[in-house]
């Protein structure tokens, strides 16, 4: 259990205000409707009285108005509170959404990484709705039922103490037998809620991957993964939903056990001769064993409740308590001025880095690079050439070593300002559904129609763009057909318009025709005069004109230099190169 | 409600019988239960009261309360297995019927609701079916009870009970069609909340690199408040149910004593006491009946949510697949292992052609490459080899037989597909190569380990601690770009194909390994069919022929000496990528001249190219 009490304890702290004024509105909606079948009697009795003389409707007037009153009152507080608890419910749920949205910024990627698409957008709907919905109709009523419960005690006590005992043991010894249900229940739920997440992960990945699994023919593979998964669904909630069906008829159990508690200990009672027990007593405790039963089905439905509330509060709150990143990743500047832009010098010190501790990527790497210069790094795939990258945005912390830019350590510029001065194309190409301008402009400010038009221009997608009904506004969606190219190119438009001082282009034209990225390496050679930017590219095209080629094997940087001078080493540049003329 | 009924077998109607005869002896016993505490009490007010028959009326209604246990839980047992099988099942054909999709079926609906309705959407059922139908029976049952008993009474009171019922009734309505109109949006935007999640976690890294905090949130926080919004409407509307009903209940009782009022007030002296009785008899059966409307009320509560959940349920399994298997295929022996004769195809419903008029043949054993411009169509002209889409014209022939005629999965054995997005599974490395249906026979170690050898991914699999059993994250982010590349690359040669499809799959190698991968193919998959779409000529200039491809048509073929002699845009391709941006490195005409260098290699077919043109 990790962490769910405490979030089910903050939400029930933030939202007191609507909690305390559900439970009056409770409270008093219960006490009008106590107090209606007292008018009700008290009709009934008038009428038996008056049955003899004349009678006219006229006469229960006054009965009739004060009882549709109490009506109207306990109709008032009882829909007060179910709307206070609607509303209420909504932002509670909604709160947790964003908070869990925030929270994913602030996990490190080592982390996210991990997570299961689906499983994370079950937590997000499913489990959500799981706490917003319950938490608020389960708490709201039950001080109404405490007391009840409290008021109903008294009186029975009152009206003889004996009795009481004998129906609070019964309704004690039903209680253990519903608690063991009640705590029997609770893994079965977490075992549901764990195998519909899941079940929602594998879905969801043989859905993105839809095409590879056709492509392979491999339907009944998936199916047959699929039914596994389902089949420990269809298990576990077997279980869960079984146990929980049981609460219902457990409780007018009790309620019976009761009834048998009563009346054998009146007549036990009555055949001692002893005690003050009447045979109106006894009836009137016959009344009372079902109206007990009533705040203790609450209390029960209550505890059940809370028990689902909480493994999906548990679910919730795994996420929102992961670790988070380093606490200057979201640091301002000491007085929250905009600073002027960092010139983009580079240097990696002594740098040593590996996903795993115990499996290096990058060994001791150093390497220094000048404002304004542009690098482009090779070498064999896997080399840690988009390690390199992912150090320089701090996507992961080096173990050894240091990263500096403009001679600031990254570690104290800030990651939201390192960021800030960095624009960069990313090996997977991310297009999220919007219009093609969003897609493009996305969080940049202040990008005008004339420059985005000619970023359009610049990255060759004037065409594109050209043929499409609305242009520059129509949606793209995963359904959208859009080549991988296109892409790529829109991703390479969103890093123009950051206009940023250092840009990074990994694998970012690996998709392109050579032409369109011809046009491309013009404008960004145009774009970048002074600007430092790493290339990471496999094509001659991309990198023979770079200012210094990093050639990187094993984790570490193996030659260095520009094209002529490395050609001329005839070392594992040399190698690369000439490899593609060679006949396969 | 149909959807559910082609589920049930002839055992679970029985079963469901049995449940419901289970709750139909739980109402008795429970009605019993208070005519022997009235026995008891009876008992007690006698002179010499015998303990022991107190105890006897004690154990009898004991044992009605056990009774009672006991048929609810056979009852529940049996319902929430029928029910939990009826979901199982429901999923399970879902989930077939979403695998059957072509790309074509599957772009009709939003990915993130497929999730949505493959799982959410049958939960909201099973939830129904597994307690909706007990309450319906319970209600139905006190229901019949009670009218029974009222039948022979004034009918006059049952004016008032049917004044409530029209009043419950219109409430119920007004509710649901509230509540219906905004749950189908509640729905919509959970779907969208799924895809922004969904987008979110995968686009993590760009969201970072642009500090594109801010815009992220205020993109998803837009969609949540319309949610909140539509999911608070939905709320108040059925919050207003059970105060509503609550209400009616009251209001009936005080309507029926209104009502006797005026009935005893007309009536004779003397019929008065027996009236009085009556009414208070009724009072309690409208109470009873409305007791009963309760336990609906909450079966009828799920009814939206249910709704619209198995509509979205049956629009899948209702949707029609037009990509279907083939009468089975005469495979010839000579025939060329793919040919393209006057090809077109337009996406459904959009106005222009992607692909027009292709035609072309690779013979078996042959390397036959495409090049183009950026969204020129060769993705999607692969796409109609294994018929993910299907051709809007013109004909495709597999081994001389129309891949219309081929059962799905024997075409699709037949091919081995590296898509241009590598994408992988979450399962081990060895799970990932060993994908996809091999003729029923899992792949040993052995056989994984030799195509992950050809894939050139042997080497850095073994590099990591746990090899061929290292669990893959989600999208592949523990890999390389190059490494998922490699390991989608094995995962085609591990099945062997007689037609490999690369669609621009060398992208992100770099030229050694490139080179390194076509050697391995050409030594270990030697009788096989390649067709391969790529930007840089290294990987594609020692095909047998070689297409160019610009806007969907095909503008030239041949070798690619043939193509630098006479075909402009592939000599433009080639120059851009041998010549230097802006500063010029290495002269022009080195760079042409070592290009050519590679015409005399041996192995390099280049009169079968002429063969293969038709």
């Amino acid at each position: 259990m990790s962490g769910g009490r405490e979030l089910l304890r903050k939400i029930i702290r933030q939202n007191s205000k609507i909690i305390v004024l559900s439970m009056v509105c409770a409270v008093l909606a219960a006490i009008a409707q106590a107090l209606l079948p007292m008018q009700i009697q008290r009709l009934g009795d008038y009428l038996q009285q008056n049955m003899g003389g004349d009678l006219g409707l006229g006469d229960i007037v006054p009965f009739l108005r004060s009882a549709i009153a109490l009506l109207a009152v306990f109709a008032f507080f009882f829909i007060t509170q179910n709307l206070l608890v609607a509303k209420a419910s909504g932002y509670i749920g909604s709160n947790l959404r964003v908070d869990l949205n925030d929270k994913l910024n602030r996990i490190p990627l080592s982390v996210t990484d991990k997570y299961m698409v689906g499983d994370i957008q079950s937590r997000f709907v499913k489990d959500v709705d799981t706490i917003s919905s319950s938490i608020l109709n389960t708490f709201a009523p039950a001080p109404a039922n405490l007391i009840k419960l409290v008021l109903l005690l008294i009186v029975m006590f009152m009206t003889d103490p004996f009795m009481t005992i004998a129906v609070i043991v019964a309704e004690f010894a039903g209680l253990v037998l519903l608690a063991v249900v009640v705590q029997k229940t609770g893994p079965h739920i977490k075992d549901q809620m764990e195998a519909l997440g899941s079940l929602t992960s594998f879905t969801e990945e043989s859905i993105s991957g839809h095409m590879v699994v056709k492509a392979f023919h491999c339907e009944e593979d998936m199916k047959k993964e699929f039914d596994q998964r389902n089949e420990r669904v269809s298990t576990s909630s077997k279980k869960a939903q079984f146990l929980q069906g049981l609460l219902q008829p457990l409780l007018s159990f009790n309620s019976n056990l009761s009834y048998v508690a009563v009346v054998v200990t009146a007549a036990a009672l009555f055949s001692m001769r002893s005690g003050s027990l009447t045979i109106g007593g006894m009836a009137a405790f016959i009344l009372y064993a079902p109206m007990i039963a009533e705040p203790m089905n609450a209390v029960i439905s209550f505890v059940s409740a809370l028990q689902q509330a909480l493994v999906s509060a548990d679910r919730v709150a795994e996420v929102l308590n992961a670790p988070e990143m380093n606490e200057d990743v979201h640091k301002k500047t000491d007085d929250g001025q905009k600073v002027e832009k960092l010139s983009g010098d580079v240097e990696f010190e002594h740098v040593t880095f590996g996903y795993e501790p115990e499996q290096i990527v990058l060994h001791d790497l150093s390497a220094k690079v000048k404002a304004g210069q542009k690098v482009a790094i090779v070498g064999p795939t896997g080399a840690g050439k988009s390690t390199f990258v992912n150090l320089l945005m701090r996507f992961y912390e080096p173990q050894n070593g240091r990263i500096l830019v403009d001679g600031i350590p990254v570690t104290e510029l800030g990651q939201e300002r390192l960021h800030d001065n960095i624009a960069m194309v990313l090996q997977d190409t991310w297009t999220f559904e919007g219009s093609i301008r969003d897609n493009i402009v996305y969080s940049t400010e202040g990008v005008t129609e004339e420059r985005l038009n000619k970023i359009v221009e610049d990255c060759g997608l004037s065409y594109y763009v050209g043929t499409l009904p609305e242009g520059l506004d129509t949606v793209i969606s995963e359904r959208s057909d859009i080549s991988a190219g296109q892409k790529q190119l829109l991703t390479i438009a969103r890093a123009l318009a950051k206009d940023s001082p250092i840009l990074i282009l990994d694998e970012a034209t690996s998709n392109v025709d050579t032409r369109s990225e011809l046009l491309i390496q013009r404008a960004i050679d145009r774009l970048t005069r002074d600007r430092t930017s790493f290339v990471i590219a496999h094509r001659l095209s991309t990198i023979q004109n770079a200012d210094c080629i990093f050639v990187m094997k094993d984790g570490d940087v193996v030659e260095m230099g520009k094209h002529e001078e490395l050609l001329e080493k005839n070392g594992l540049y040399s190698e690369l190169y000439h490899s593609q003329f060679e006949p396969a | 409600m149909n959807l559910v009924f082609k589920y049930l077998k002839k055992k679970d109607i029985l079963l469901l019988a049995i449940s419901c005869l289970c709750v139909i002896f739980q109402v008795i016993f429970e009605l019993k239960i208070p005519e022997f505490t009235a026995g008891i009490a009876l008992l007690v007010q006698k002179e010499n009261l015998m303990f022991s028959d107190v105890l006897h009326n004690g154990m009898i209604i004991l044992l009605l309360a056990f009774g009672s246990l006991a048929m609810a839980v056979v009852g529940g047992y049996i319902i929430t297995g029928i029910g939990t099988d009826l979901a199982t099942g429901i999923r399970s054909d879902v989930f077939a019927k979403l695998m059957s999709f072509s790309l074509q079926e599957a772009s009709d609906f939003d990915s993130s609701s497929l999730v949505t309705r493959c799982t959410r959407n049958i939960e909201s059922v099973l939830m129904f079916w597994t307690f909706g139908p007990l309450l319906l029976v319970r209600a139905l049952f006190t229901f019949v009870l009670a009218a029974v008993k009222m039948g022979n009474t004034d009918i006059r009171w049952i004016y008032t009970v049917g004044t409530a019922s029209l009043f419950a009734l219109i409430l119920l309505s007004v509710v649901f069609l509230t509540a219906t109109g905004k749950m189908m949006d509640v729905q919509t935007y959970m779907d969208v909340i799924n895809r922004q999640v969904g987008e979110h976690i995968g686009g993590i890294r760009v969201v970072h690199a642009f500090n594109a905090y801010g815009f992220q949130k205020k993109a998803f926080d837009v969609t949540d408040r319309k949610l909140t919004d539509f999911n608070i409407t939905v709320n108040k509307a059925v919050s207003i149910l059970a105060p509503g009903l609550t209400v009616t209940i009251y209001g009936l009782t005080i309507a029926v004593f209104a009502m006797g009022t005026h009935i005893i007030s007309q009536a004779d002296i003397a019929q008065r006491p027996s009236l009085y009785a009556d009414m208070i008899e009724f009072s309690s059966y409208a109470t009873l009946i409305m007791g009963a409307v309760v336990f609906l009320m909450r079966g009828l509560g799920m009814i939206p949510d249910v709704l619209i959940s198995s509509k979205r349920i049956k629009e899948i399994l209702d949707h029609p697949t037009v990509i279907n298997d083939g009468p089975g295929a005469t495979v010839k022996a000579d025939a060329p292992a793919v040919s393209f004769e006057h090809v077109y195809f337009g996406y459904p419903g959009a106005a222009s052609n992607v692909l027009e008029d292709i035609s072309f043949r690779a013979l078996k054993g042959e390397t036959v490459a495409f090049i183009g411009n950026t969204g020129c169509g060769k993705s999607t002209l692969l796409n109609l080899i294994p018929r993910l889409y299907e051709a809007t014209s013109g004909k495709i022939e597999i081994n001389g037989a129309d891949i219309r005629d081929y059962a799905l999965g024997d075409l699709r054995n037949r091919i081995g597909y590296v898509p241009q997005k590598a994408m992988l599974f979450s399962d081990t490395v060895a799970g990932n190569i060993d994908f996809g249906d091999d003729g029923g026979f899992a792949r040993g170690l052995n056989e994984i380990k030799k195509a992950a050898m050809t894939g050139q991914a042997h080497e850095f699999i073994m590099q990591k601690p746990e090899g061929y059993d290292t669990q893959v994250q989600r999208g592949g982010a523990n890999f390389s770009g190059g490494q998922r590349q490699r390991l989608t690359i094995s995962r085609a040669v591990c099945r062997d194909p007689e037609i490999y499809i690369f669609d621009d799959s060398f992208s992100a190698l770099d030229f050694k390994t490139d080179r390194q991968l076509r050697k391995a193919l050409k030594e270990n998959a030697a009788g096989a069919t390649l067709i391969i779409v790529a930007q840089r000529i290294a990987t594609i200039r020692y095909a047998d022929r070689i297409y160019v491809m610009d806007n969907g048509k095909i503008v030239g073929e041949g070798t690619h000496d043939e193509l630098m002699e006479n075909c402009t845009v592939y000599q433009e391709i080639a120059h851009s990528q041998f010549v230097g941006t802006g500063k010029v490195t290495s002269p022009d005409g080195e760079v042409l001249k070592s290009l050519k260098a590679g015409t005399g290699s041996p192995d390099l077919k280049s009169g079968a190219g002429k063969e293969g043109v038709k």
